[in-house]
């Protein structure tokens, strides 16, 4: 099965930018060990502090869709209407270059 | 679509130190004012810079665009900074590239931009490209496992 690589963009309300951060922070420690991840790093944008990227390769579409029901994700679906301005936006996309 | 519509995005900076920033036409350049550079002052931001650049091509151009865009990998792997550079493509629209690379320092970025391979790509983007590229600057702030 193909790798998949996702790349989801997230802008925090103006006055939850360290609530967000610290949130999805959070998220980092418990799905770094889940089956099927590769990698899973996020960012800050340098411009616009509201802006969060998580940057993710998984083995394949079936881990990541797994991914997506464990708790810690089902929390974030809580918390969102919270800390965002706006629905997170998530590309689905491959690695064409060799690694 | 016009032709001069694509542009390779220009970047500015103020001679405070400050953020950088695209200007899209050359009024807007001029409107800036004496304090901007082409080039960032000194090596103001040492910390490692992740950026995500975000190309469309015309559909009628996929296969081309996704050849021109991985000859630029093997090119720029080995350059000096280079942390990480990853090439992917939409699952669902194939027409949307993107560009995830790591660089240890916002410096060694603006010199990886200024080889004549990248600069090919702003000769080529009007026949291959459907919009001005994306460039997210952005800092990780997860750990490396």
């Amino acid at each position: 099965m193909t790798q998949l690589t996702i790349i989801a963009h997230l802008v925090a309300k103006p006055d939850k930018i360290e609530e967000t951060r610290k949130f999805l922070l959070g998220l980092v420690h418990p799905t770094r060990p889940e089956p099927g991840c590769v990698e899973y790093h996020l960012h800050q944008d340098n411009d616009n502090p509201t802006e969060f990227t998580f940057y993710e390769n998984w083995t394949n579409r079936g881990e990541w869709d797994k991914h997506m029901e464990l708790p810690h994700l089902s929390e974030f679906a809580k918390k969102a209407p919270e800390l965002f301005a706006k629905d997170p936006h998530i590309r689905l996309m491959t690695m064409i270059s060799d690694r | 679509m016009e032709k001069s519509a694509v542009k390779f995005p220009k970047w500015k900076y103020p001679t405070n130190g400050g953020p950088g920033r695209v200007v899209d036409t050359a009024e807007e350049e001029k409107a800036l004012g004496p304090g901007w550079v082409d080039k960032p002052p000194g090596a103001s931001d040492d910390r490692q810079l992740t950026l995500i650049a975000h190309l469309v091509a015309k559909p009628d151009k996929i296969a081309e665009t996704a050849q021109f865009l991985l000859s630029l990998v093997d090119a720029t792997r080995p350059e000096d900074g280079c942390v990480e550079y990853h090439l992917h493509q939409g699952n669902e629209d194939p027409t949307v590239f993107i560009f995830y690379e790591s660089w240890t320092t916002r410096r060694h970025w603006d010199l990886h931009m200024g080889q004549p391979l990248v600069q090919a790509i702003a000769g080529r983007a009007d026949e291959l490209l459907a919009v001005t590229p994306r460039i997210e600057l952005m800092t990780m702030i997860s750990k490396r496992p």
